[in-house]
């Protein structure tokens, strides 16, 4: 089902969680892969969604993100370095006991990454998954450095 | 199956344009190697462990010239030799592009496009930067954004008063129109990398009117990109396009082949084969690396380059890759508008489609008559009735005409970049281009089509400030990192805020006039020596020098403040 609506979306990313927590990632990676064919269907390209942090470039031979995993593994980076700042809002979400509720973490993910409305599809995944681990743990490798 | 660790690091190899940076990851990819490959290329390339390595020994004797190298290449594990040739190969395809962007009329095209974009955008971010809540998350959608800014403003008169002002501000509209073009041009370019329009943008047909084209017996749909840039694109594929990475990937990759089929000779053509098939037959590259090889193998009666390589026809392959070289060369002799009837011809993929319709004409037999070599016959091209009628420019008029551009940019860097470091950068690129450009009259070119692949050993000593290492300044980075993601990624507001405001924060100067106004108004950080600002209720002149500015420091940009003019 493709969420239309942010509560949609949230109702969608706890029942994920759920799943995630009984099964590890694979079922957010598949769902998450699904999600990024949508949104460049709808004519979007993945590549709007990821920094790369350079310049343009071209190379012996550059591979771009399509698999749901690979996508994680190079956006769970973004979202750390953008979210994980202390008195962030994902640092306020888990002060407040929510750290494990995909639910709230939707909109902090699509306003707080900027994301247009087109990729809600694709935060609905990414939240299951950074509730399934706990905001804390997800952002702990990060923060260590911070004091 | 050459090793995964292997393929990971030349997956990172790249370069970067802009910023003219070669990212070879420098031991990592050596250090990645099989033991078997390492000690090959040790002998192979005259190394000395502990050594670095020298561009002159990754260009050095010919293997197929040494039976006993010859017997230890092939004595190798596969996955071994993929790895050597993927090793000698990244250096040529890497030089490909670095000589591709500072030797071609495209070249001067995508860098004076880059400067423009820089000199509008020094103009836009600062008003942008007093206007917060217009910055998008993708700066390519400001004018959206604007729009709908605006509307909601209409029912909400609490808008912040700085809006409204911004809405007035002819200003920002100026300044935005001016960065507008060069913006969707990169993007329609894919920024000469994968960056994708929006799907609504591509439109099926040309000016509006359903066209197609057939190249090689293949049917293509013709699309219009951002309403004015020509391309094509497979029937039934609405997620890519054909685009500059094409271009430039092909050449890269057919000089690496090119290479090394000249190190290792015919009999090192199952290497080769081999070597392609590992390195770009995996699913996550995209389309752009094999698109035009695939097609010109249709030329040779094959349904692939991969399936005309394993014929082992090395007479076909060798025209096919001769094809791809050229083809491409002629492409990237795209000049930058010389008039107002430059819209095709100042296009190289237009360029790309008329040469290999060209191609396919002689290999079917329907254009009759011979050619003594591509330069006769991209001559003869640019002669053309369907050249004529695009307004394509013979190259004896592109050239003069670029080199005069390049001086013109050059004297304007020096008046219009503020940052020094970017001033210096952008001086740099258009001196090389310079020397470049003003060393060729026509299409002949030892590193544009070299014979054995190697572009570096067509260059000259003239040239050689091509391959002095360089490393660009610090603010040059900073800006061309950011200014990938911030165009064409969204990202939140408030890294953009950051970002513009590290690189184009203004200066806020004021200055107490005697009549009893206070004049404001922003300068750039980089401003040097005297600034004369004239009171617009008094009209009493201050000339004020820099150096007896006061300075208030104020958030992240310092103010610049006058007490007594």
């Amino acid at each position: 089902m493709e969420p239309r609506t942010v509560s949609d979306a949230a109702v969608l990313a706890d029942a994920l969680a759920e799943k995630v927590r009984r099964e590890g990632e694979e079922p957010a990676f598949a769902t998450l892969e699904s999600a990024l064919h949508a949104f460049d269907a709808q004519g979007y390209s993945i590549e709007s969604l990821l920094p790369s942090g350079a310049d343009a470039r071209l190379g012996a031979a550059l591979a771009v993100v399509k698999s749901g995993k690979s996508f994680w593994s190079a956006y769970s980076e973004v979202i750390r370095e953008t979210l994980c700042k202390k008195d962030s809002e994902l640092q306020k979400l888990s002060k407040a006991g929510l750290s494990g509720s995909a639910g709230a973490l939707v909109p902090i993910l699509l306003t707080g990454l900027g994301l247009p409305v087109a990729a809600i599809s694709v935060v609905v995944p990414i939240a299951a998954i950074i509730a399934a681990l706990g905001v804390d743990a997800f952002c702990r490798w990060s923060t260590q450095g911070e004091t | 199956m050459a090793g995964a660790r292997f393929l990971d690091v030349l997956g990172k190899v790249g370069y970067s344009a802009r910023t003219m940076e070669l990212d070879l990851q420098g031991d990592r990819i050596f250090v990645s190697l099989s033991n078997p490959a390492k000690a090959f290329l040790y002998d192979a390339l005259d190394l000395t462990p502990g050594e670095g390595i020298r561009v002159g020994q990754l260009f050095g004797r010919r293997w197929t010239d040494d039976a006993a190298l010859m017997r230890q290449f092939k004595a190798m594990p596969e996955s071994a030799s993929t790895e050597v040739l993927g090793f000698v190969g990244l250096i040529v395809h890497e030089f490909t592009h670095h000589l591709d962007f500072l030797t071609t009329p495209f070249g001067l095209n995508f860098h004076s496009k880059t400067i423009r974009e820089y000199w509008s955008m020094q103009d836009f971010a600062p008003v942008l930067l007093e206007n917060p809540e217009l910055i998008p998350e993708r700066l390519i959608d400001f004018e959206t954004h604007f729009a709908a800014v605006q509307r909601a403003g209409r029912d909400n008169v609490e808008i912040p008063w700085y809006s409204m002002r911004a809405w007035d501000s002819l200003e920002l509209k100026t300044y935005w129109e001016n960065l507008r073009g060069q913006v969707l041009t990169f993007e329609a370019w894919g920024d000469a990398s994968t960056i994708r329009p929006l799907g609504y943008q591509i439109e099926p047909g040309l000016l509006g009117e359903p066209n197609s084209i057939t190249i090689f017996g293949q049917k293509f749909e013709v699309v219009t990109v951002n309403s004015f840039f020509t391309s094509i694109r497979p029937n039934g594929v609405n997620n890519w396009y054909l685009r500059h990475l094409t271009i430039l990937e092909t050449r890269a990759v057919a000089n690496s082949l090119n290479w090394h089929l000249s190190l290792l000779g015919d009999a090192g053509l199952p290497d080769v084969h081999r070597f392609f098939v590992d390195v770009y037959g995996h699913e996550d590259l995209p389309r752009d690396y094999l698109f035009l090889f695939d097609l010109i193998a249709r030329g040779f009666g094959s349904e692939s380059f991969a399936a005309l390589l394993a014929k082992g026809a090395i007479g076909a392959i060798r025209e096919a890759l001769s094809m791809l070289i050229t083809s491409c060369w002629y492409a990237l002799q795209a000049p930058p508008p010389m008039d107002q009837m430059s819209l095709l011809a100042s296009s190289s993929i237009v360029r790309l489609l008329v040469i290999l319709q060209t191609f396919d004409d002689i290999r079917a037999g329907r254009r009759k008559g011979g050619f003594a070599s591509f330069v006769d016959l991209a001559g003869e091209v640019d002669q053309s009735e369907q050249a004529m009628k695009m307004h394509f420019r013979p190259i004896g008029e592109i050239m003069p005409f670029c080199r005069a551009l390049t001086e013109k940019l050059a004297a304007m860097n020096e008046e219009k970049t503020w940052n020094p470091e970017v001033r210096s950068h952008f001086g740099r690129v258009l001196s090389l281009l310079a020397g470049s450009l003003g060393r060729r009259d026509g299409y002949a070119s030892l590193s544009g089509m070299p014979a054995e692949g190697n572009p570096v050993l067509g260059l000259d000593e003239d040239d050689v400030a091509l391959l002095e290492p360089y490393e660009p300044p610090a603010g040059v980075r900073e800006w061309f990192t950011f200014r990938r993601d911030a165009l064409f990624v969204f990202r939140p507001r408030s890294w953009t805020i950051d970002k513009l405001e590290t690189h184009f924060g203004m200066h806020e100067l004021t200055i107490p006039c005697t009549c009893g106004l206070i004049i404001s108004g922003r300068i750039s950080r980089f401003k040097e020596g005297m600034i004369s600002v004239k009171c617009p209720q008094c009209e009493r002149i201050h000339n004020v020098d820099i150096d007896d500015i006061f300075k208030i420091n104020v958030g992240k940009t310092p103010k610049r403040q006058i007490g007594n003019s």
